[in-house]
């Protein structure tokens, strides 16, 4: 008379996650002064808000998770999110063979241990949608506060090369500047 | 009075499928004779190929007078604009349509195997095509692309898969792969085939106008994203192709329709990207892209405005004074400072970081 046979497989996978998400924009300068004299401008603002030069001449500030790097010399700026985590996922199944011993009881073990790691790859799958969703909610957050910083970075550029451009006509006289309405009124005497 | 010419049932039936694909007769009355499957005879009577030789070019010939052949337009030939209906611009030789055997070949398979149910192939890829052919292609594969058992069996063999105008005409049927390779814009900026784009450009402008108008019903995020992706390869290469040959006059049509989408208003990127709804990609990065490619007639608004800024700096005396004139009278009847203007504010939109020092030039 033939026994069932229950065998147990169990299986925990570690692995290290990646997610991550980017956006780039332009930032829209005038060419009030030579593109050189602008992207200097724009260097040492963007010095003074934490920015570190890189290797490539690009502008980076790394704050957590989030990446703004900027490029002076077209106005170029890329935000970036990035997330890791280390997960382990483990599982277990159970299949029935009828014998403990010999080919057949190995086909079933194997069978289940195969039905078991495409689980366990489902599962890593699902921490890895929950780890982008995760990076992109943030750089979604992110936005909302880069936006204006970004908008004084362009208002305060051009504030300066409007300066540098009027000393450059004559003697620069009165400047009155509105930081609220960003109006600025410079009078020269040529 | 003209004699009466004798062909057999088969011939009749390939002689009606001809005159209903160049729109003579409704396409749905030839329905039956093109799903029928017979033997094809081994050789057509002479009287038959002169009916198709005669349906064909006549055919054609009306096809496109209709299309713009007519209008008093101004097109450039040798450098220099020439004004007038195309009869009177374009210089006989240039208008002659010759065709190769591609079109009898395909009339009797058509005719003689059922469409969607053969083995049988027809297309000989080893001849080169003509224009006449490429526009008789053209025009068939419109007649019948409605049909979706037709477009599917059709779409992917080579006259119409490699055809110019088909792809112009209807750029969203190719979005069917991720990566679509347009076939080569150059031959139509030369001889015959350019004279046929200058007479369709009214059709393009209205087929261009319509599926940019119909993109807000799309709510699939991966079929605007491969539309996106085919019209902005169709568009670039179209443009590099004109720009290449000196006849930016050839591409007044995808401005003709900015002209028409933003006459007077700047639009939100709503009106094209309204409707995507299901199951957003994940990656903002992903979203932001499929956005921007759903504006891929909008984001040519630079090329338009680069060309002009061109065409505003040949002096009288320079080379191709003649031809940037056209193309600036064009552009200011198509109100394009305007246009461009607009087209530009409804990308801004799409940027969620968007961040201008206001108007004016930009550096570098």
């Amino acid at each position: 008379m033939s026994r069932a046979y229950r065998i147990r497989v169990k299986e925990s996978v570690a692995r290290d996650i990646r997610a991550g998400d980017e956006i780039c924009t332009q930032l829209e300068l005038l060419g009030i002064l030579s593109p050189e004299a602008m992207g200097q401008l724009l260097r040492a603002e963007l010095g003074q808000r934490g920015f570190k030069e890189s290797d490539d001449g690009k502008l980076v500030r790394q704050q957590g998770d989030l990446t703004v790097t900027v490029d002076p010399c077209n106005g170029e700026v890329s935000v970036k999110t990035d997330a890791e985590k280390s997960i382990i996922v483990e599982g277990e199944r159970e299949a029935t063979a009828w014998d403990d011993v010999g080919p057949l009881r190995k086909t079933v073990e194997d069978h289940a241990r195969e039905l078991l790691a495409k689980e366990l790859e489902k599962k890593i799958e699902k921490e890895n949608d929950k780890l982008q969703e995760k990076a992109t909610a943030s750089l979604e957050k992110h936005l909302n506060d880069l936006q204006p910083e970004l908008a004084q970075i362009v208002n305060k550029v051009t504030r300066e090369a409007l300066k540098q451009k009027a000393a450059t006509l004559g003697t620069i006289t009165e400047i009155a500047e509105d930081e609220n309405s960003g109006s600025m009124t410079i009078k020269i005497e040529v | 009075m003209m004699a009466t010419r004798e062909v057999t049932r088969f011939e009749f039936d390939l002689l009606r499928i001809l005159r209903a694909l160049l729109g003579v007769i409704p396409i749905d009355q030839v329905q039956t004779l093109i799903l029928n499957q017979r033997t094809p005879p081994t050789c057509l009577n002479p009287n038959a190929i002169a009916l198709v030789k005669d349906t064909l070019s006549k055919g054609l010939i009306l096809h496109l007078v209709r299309a713009g052949g007519w209008r008093e337009e101004s097109f450039l030939h040798n450098d220099q604009p020439t004004n007038g209906r195309v009869w009177n611009r374009v210089p006989l030789a240039e208008r002659t349509l010759t065709f190769s055997r591609k079109p009898l070949d395909f009339l009797l398979w058509l005719t003689a195997e059922h469409p969607t149910q053969t083995k049988v192939e027809w297309h000989r890829a080893s001849t080169e095509s003509t224009a006449g052919d490429d526009l008789f292609f053209h025009i068939a594969y419109d007649a019948l692309r409605d049909e979706p058992e037709y477009f599917n069996a059709l779409h992917s063999k080579s006259p119409f898969l490699n055809n110019p105008f088909s792809w112009l005409m209807n750029a969203s049927d190719f979005a069917t792969v991720d990566d679509p390779e347009p076939p080569s814009f150059a031959s139509l900026m030369t001889g015959t085939r350019a004279m046929m784009l200058e007479c369709l450009q009214a059709p393009l402008t209205k087929r261009w106008l319509r599926s940019e108008t119909a993109k807000s019903e799309i709510a699939d995020w991966n079929i605007m994203r491969r539309r996106g992706i085919a019209e902005t390869a169709i568009l670039t290469q179209f443009l590099k192709a004109a720009e290449s040959a000196n006849r930016l006059d050839l591409a007044i049509f995808p401005l003709r329709v900015l002209s028409k989408l933003f006459v007077g208003r700047t639009l939100e990127p709503s009106f094209w990207i309204g409707g995507l709804k299901a199951e957003a990609p994940m990656r903002l990065a992903e979203r932001i892209a499929i956005q921007r490619s759903a504006l891929s007639l909008v984001q040519q608004a630079d090329t338009f405005a680069r060309w002009h800024q061109q065409a505003r700096a040949v002096g009288y005396f320079d080379e191709g004074y003649a031809a940037s004139q056209l193309w600036k009278e064009a552009y200011d009847a198509l109100d394009g400072g305007a246009t461009i203007t607009h087209a530009r504010q409804t990308l801004a939109a799409l940027d969620p970081l968007r961040v201008s020092a206001g108007g004016g030039e930009t550096f570098p």
